[in-house]
């Protein structure tokens, strides 16, 4: 367990020291929150019916990594097969990809997203997806995420607005 | 005979004038100007050049990166702002150059400053200036300074180009300012090189340092995103108002030139100077021309363009390095092409 933890301390400390690029402007260090809406299939890929899923989910984020890594949880509000359950668990986001507007800033990027939900329902989904911000402001994503104690299948996609505010630029100069 | 120096607006193209003057200074260790007259960038560099400081000149103008002097952002984050970057790096570095102590030195020393900006809520061009005294034209505001931050705040305002960075308050703690919440912006958008002002103020030998190009570049490119367009299309308004205050200030000298050379021929035709004088003396009728001599004027200007990005912004070291060498190069050519009779500061 001590190996694993310095082993990923040391993955930590060599991406922070390879992401010191203070002319990239996504994944500042801040706390962000996403409102997200979700829906899409629970499937196990045989001949029974796929399931619908749809939902709600909250995902506060801090960047532990700047122009990097962002670290949170998820809580999800959710329906399928007739019922309305939650989920909450660890999430990780990974930036992959900064849209420079080159010289003025960027409009945004891609990241992907690792993370482990437990259901109320006996779910235990391990997965991730693909990101793309917009501006800040709106988040697009496709999701997979397998249910190992359940043996099902999640495929979705979402549309989220960040809820949090942007931390307002001090004007020293007109105070 | 009174000595003006007038820098331009350019960001980081302003190493070109640290050239200029580097070379100039070197060749002549006499030339002293007795005004300074900074737009933008030529605002930075006139009081440190007022001091005599161009070792730290050349250093700010060597060292400095973008994110010293503004910080990039996500767009959609500066949506509600008054600017695309943040400028508080260059506000920091103005605080920490353009001390309480150098101000006083300014003022005790004399040195008559003019620091161009623009008020966004009158739209004129309001001068900020050290000089207790100074000429007050018709066609734009003039405010003597006060104290430092004032003058911090002017220097810090006359940097700012719009859009790209924040309006400054410069009179919002101003005790008795009418207008204190006014906003003030680079005075480059109303005037481009203060020529104009340093002749109001009774400048005779005026030293002008323009930073964008004397020749048009012609690109074989083609602009195919709204960035590059945007960044074409600022440099395009800034060569435009670059062009159009030269050619007043250039105009005028033309008149004064030609009243002085048909006063010296009426004079060689044996009519008395103060007869001329009578002559061109209309009362009731003020004109700019009268009692004024021609003026020399000396113009410094790349010859081709020198990068730096949209409004100068991109700060590069050794971008602004190879600037200052084209600036020596230009002041070099300069020293050997006047007539000795000419200098008049040697």
């Amino acid at each position: 367990m001590k190996v694993i933890t310095h082993t990923l301390l040391l993955c930590l400390v060599c991406i922070q020291l390879k992401a010191q690029n203070k002319r990239d402007t996504e994944f500042p260090k801040e706390f962000i929150m996403h409102l997200k809406l979700h829906n899409g299939l629970v499937t196990n890929f045989s001949n029974l019916p796929e399931l619908y899923t749809g939902g709600l989910q909250f995902v506060p984020q801090y960047t532990i990594v700047p122009q990097k890594i962002r670290a949170g949880v998820i809580t999800d509000f959710y329906y399928t097969n007739k019922k309305i359950s939650a989920a909450f668990g660890p999430t990780f986001s990974y930036k992959i990809k900064t849209f420079k507007a080159a010289p003025f800033g960027s409009l945004g990027n891609i990241n992907l997203n690792v993370d482990h939900l437990w259901g109320t329902n006996r779910e235990k989904l391990i997965g991730g997806g693909i990101n793309a911000d917009i501006a800040n402001k709106i988040v697009i994503g496709l999701s997979f995420h397998r249910d190992y104690n359940l043996n099902t299948w999640w495929v979705q996609n979402s549309i989220g607005i960040r809820i949090s505010s942007v931390k307002k630029t001090i004007e020293i100069f007109n105070q | 005979m009174s000595r003006a120096l007038v820098i331009s607006g350019g960001g980081c193209k302003g190493a070109f004038a640290v050239g200029i003057l580097k070379r100039l200074f070197a060749e002549y260790p006499g030339l002293n100007f007795d005004m300074f007259v900074g737009t933008s960038t030529g605002a930075l560099m006139a009081p440190l050049v007022a001091l005599g400081e161009m070792g730290m000149v050349e250093k700010l103008y060597t060292t400095q990166k973008t994110e010293n002097v503004v910080l990039e952002n996500r767009l959609g984050d500066r949506i509600n702002s008054t600017s695309i970057f943040d400028a508080s790096p260059l506000w920091q570095q103005i605080v920490e150059n353009y001390t309480d102590e150098r101000y006083n030195k300014v003022v005790a020393n004399g040195k008559k400053i003019y620091i161009t900006t623009t008020c966004l809520q009158t739209g004129q061009m309001v001068v900020f200036t050290t000089d207790k005294t100074p000429a007050t034209p018709a066609h734009y505001q003039i405010e003597t300074i006060v104290n430092a931050n004032q003058f911090r705040k002017a220097i810090m305002a006359s940097a700012c180009q719009p859009v790209f960075m924040q309006p400054i308050k410069i009179n919002l703690h101003v005790p008795g300012s009418p207008n204190p919440n006014f906003q003030y912006v680079d005075g480059g958008v109303r005037e481009y090189a203060g020529i104009q002002m340093a002749i109001d103020n009774g400048a005779t030998e005026i030293f002008t340092i323009l930073l964008s190009s004397a020749e048009v570049e012609v690109e074989d490119i083609e602009y195919k995103n709204l960035f590059s367009i945007l960044q074409k299309t600022i440099d395009i308004f800034t060569d435009d108002v670059g062009k159009n205050d030269l050619i007043i200030p250039q105009q005028f000298n033309e008149a004064l030139q030609y009243i002085d050379a048909v006063k010296k021929k009426m004079m060689s035709n044996g009519v008395a100077e103060i007869d001329i004088n009578n002559y061109f003396s209309i009362s009731g009728l003020q004109t700019p021309y009268e009692s004024k001599k021609p003026l020399k004027l000396y113009q410094f200007q790349p010859k081709a363009p020198l990068g730096g990005g949209p409004g100068g912004l991109s700060f590069d070291p050794v971008e602004m390095q190879q600037m200052i060498s084209k600036g020596e190069g230009i002041a070099g050519e300069f020293i050997a092409s006047i007539n000795t009779g000419d200098v008049t500061w040697a």
